[in-house]
């Protein structure tokens, strides 16, 4: 029985190497996948942490796989064996010339067990060719790339339109403009200012202009320097004329009356 | 017996079946197919145990065994049972023998002191013809007046019965039918098996000669091989369980076969293991030598016979 188990650590050993294979496969296929999607079309920076679980996969699938060979394993893979295997176990403490031929048998049937038995041919092929199938895919898939590059971005604008959801940084630019004794009107001074008559008298002496002279301007030729790159005008303020009600009907018939 | 080449002690376990393969195309030079009943005879004085052979006349049970007894180097005796067969007409009796101007008993020793018997027709024989028969059989012994004589090792007995012609016969009851290790059923052969026995038998005067390939020595070293046969513990427990499912199985078993089939069927099945060449018993050995082994040993319900199945056909579907 010794042998037989000395015979099954060696092939183990050697299972190892196609345990190793497979799970290379199936982490390289996990990764191009999860890139193809995250990183190429979502375009997320992600790629580290896809190098980690596709590599934290393989050590796992391979320790997982390990563990499950056993002599059951070899039973249902080589069925012939399993009579064998299990008459030298149950006999074990049996020393005729029977039994000792039995185990002799054994190890040498253990010896013929192919690894390649325990790999399915088929379906690694299968995900080499995926492999390369995605491998060869990414450059004619970038044209369905999605901009989440600027997701932080994104991240924050979804996340403002949460009610009462605060972010740091927007509360204290609040904080900074905004005193919270402060109306969002502004100082109420100013909107009553509005509503009274100002004078505007002009201090001629501190300006070098002379407003009783006026004199014809300078014609000036303007470049696109000179220009504003936006010239706009806006009303500040709404403007209602105060005529008196029985003024009215004589300022609209003005016009009229003047092209008349 | 010409040209004995039979080999000395078994030194090497892979060339057993060769040998064994050898002993049937020996057997096979005088007997045209049967190579199942040759064999489960040859299961049968491996584990030395005996056989009831049931089969119809001229079937070759006589050239079968007489052959087989050549090949194996052991003296064949055969017993023709009759009504009027008495006990001491097959063990032997005292006669009186004159030496020396003086009389003086002697034994005669009777046709059973020999290796391979074939009792032909057992269910012929009155009932305490074949209580003697069936004492050689379990005790490897004859018991003649106040002196018992044990048999020679091996001792093999094979009683044939006949199915059909059942008129003025003694059938064997059913606690001794369970003393033969197997039944085995000789069925008629093929066509093309009929047209060679029809050519050899039919042209030829000469009975082919057969070799020796066996001794009484390679015999009992086999013998004593076949009960060191490594069996699984989940092999005897699915050997435990078909005959102990006959015991349970009442819709069409009435009676159940008894522990000695559990040890009858394990033998039977490492004799298999050992004339196929494997060092190892299997499943399909025990299944396949359940049939001989239980067929004799169960008794069929009502409800079977209405139906129509055979001890066989009920058997199968223990294995389920």
């Amino acid at each position: 029985m010794n042998e037989a188990r000395q015979i099954f650590l060696e092939l183990k050993l050697e299972l190892l190497k196609l345990v190793l294979i497979q799970g290379i496969l199936n982490g390289a296929l996990l990764f191009l996948g999860l890139y193809a999607l995250l990183v190429w079309i979502l375009t997320l920076p992600l790629t580290t942490y896809l190098l980690l679980i596709a590599g934290g996969y393989v050590i796992v699938y391979c320790i997982r796989e390990l563990r499950k060979i056993d002599y059951a394993t070899i039973e249902e893979k080589e069925p012939t064996l399993r009579d064998i295997l299990r008459t030298v176990y149950d006999n074990k403490d049996n020393k005729n010339l029977i039994i000792k031929a039995l185990v002799e048998e054994l190890a040498i049937r253990m010896q013929e067990v192919r690894p390649a038995n325990f790999f399915n041919h088929s379906r690694a092929f299968f995900k080499m060719f995926l492999v390369i199938i995605i491998a060869v895919s990414l450059p004619f898939i970038s044209s369905y790339k999605v901009q989440f590059a600027q997701w932080e971005d994104a991240i924050r604008d979804f996340t403002n339109l949460i009610p009462g959801f605060d972010d740091p940084v927007q509360v204290e630019l609040e904080e900074v403009v905004f005193s919270p004794e402060d109306d969002i009107y502004g100082d109420p001074s100013v909107a009553l200012l509005g509503d009274e008559e100002v004078t505007v008298a002009l201090a001629t002496s501190m300006s070098n202009i002379d407003f009783t002279s006026p004199t014809e301007a300078n014609s000036r030729k303007f470049t696109d320097q000179e220009a504003a790159d936006e010239v706009y005008a806006t009303t500040d303020a709404s403007y209602e004329e105060s005529i008196a009600k029985n003024k009215q009907k004589m300022v609209r018939e003005y016009f009229k009356n003047i092209q008349s | 017996m010409t040209n004995a080449t039979y080999e000395g002690p078994l030194r090497n376990l892979d060339r057993l079946k060769e040998t064994f393969e050898n002993v049937f195309v020996e057997v096979e030079k005088v007997i045209v197919g049967q190579r199942q009943v040759v064999e489960e005879m040859l299961i049968g004085v491996l584990c030395g145990g005996n056989v009831l052979l049931e089969s119809l006349p001229g079937l070759g049970k006589t050239s079968t065994i007489s052959t087989l007894a050549k090949v194996l180097d052991l003296k064949f005796g055969r017993i023709q049972c009759t009504p009027d067969l008495m006990p001491s007409d097959i063990t032997g009796t005292y006669i009186i023998e004159e030496e020396d101007g003086k009389k003086k008993f002697k034994f005669q020793k009777g046709p059973l002191f020999s290796n391979i018997i074939l009792a032909d027709e057992i269910n012929r024989a009155t009932p305490k013809t074949q209580s003697a028969l069936l004492e050689a059989m379990q005790e490897h012994q004859v018991t003649v007046g106040n002196n018992t004589f044990p048999l020679e090792e091996p001792f093999f007995i094979l009683a044939t019965q006949n199915p059909v012609d059942q008129e003025g016969t003694y059938p064997l009851p059913e606690a001794q039918t369970d003393r033969f290790l197997l039944k085995v059923l000789v069925d008629y052969p093929k066509f093309e098996e009929e047209m060679d026995i029809v050519d050899r038998y039919a042209s030829h005067t000469r009975e082919p000669n057969v070799k020796v390939l066996l001794g009484k020595q390679s015999l009992l070293l086999l013998k004593n091989l076949v009960r060191q046969m490594p069996i699984s513990n989940d092999n005897k427990k699915h050997a435990v369980e078909i005959v102990a499912k006959t015991r349970k199985f009442k819709d069409f078993i009435e009676v159940g076969a008894s522990p000695r089939a559990s040890i009858g069927l394990i033998m039977a099945a490492k004799a298999k293991a050992l004339i196929d060449g494997r060092k190892f018993v299997s499943k399909e050995d025990i299944e396949k030598m359940a049939f001989p082994i239980l067929r004799h040993r169960i008794i069929l319900n009502f409800a079977a016979e209405r139906d129509g199945k055979k001890p066989d056909d009920v058997i199968k579907m223990l294995f389920k």
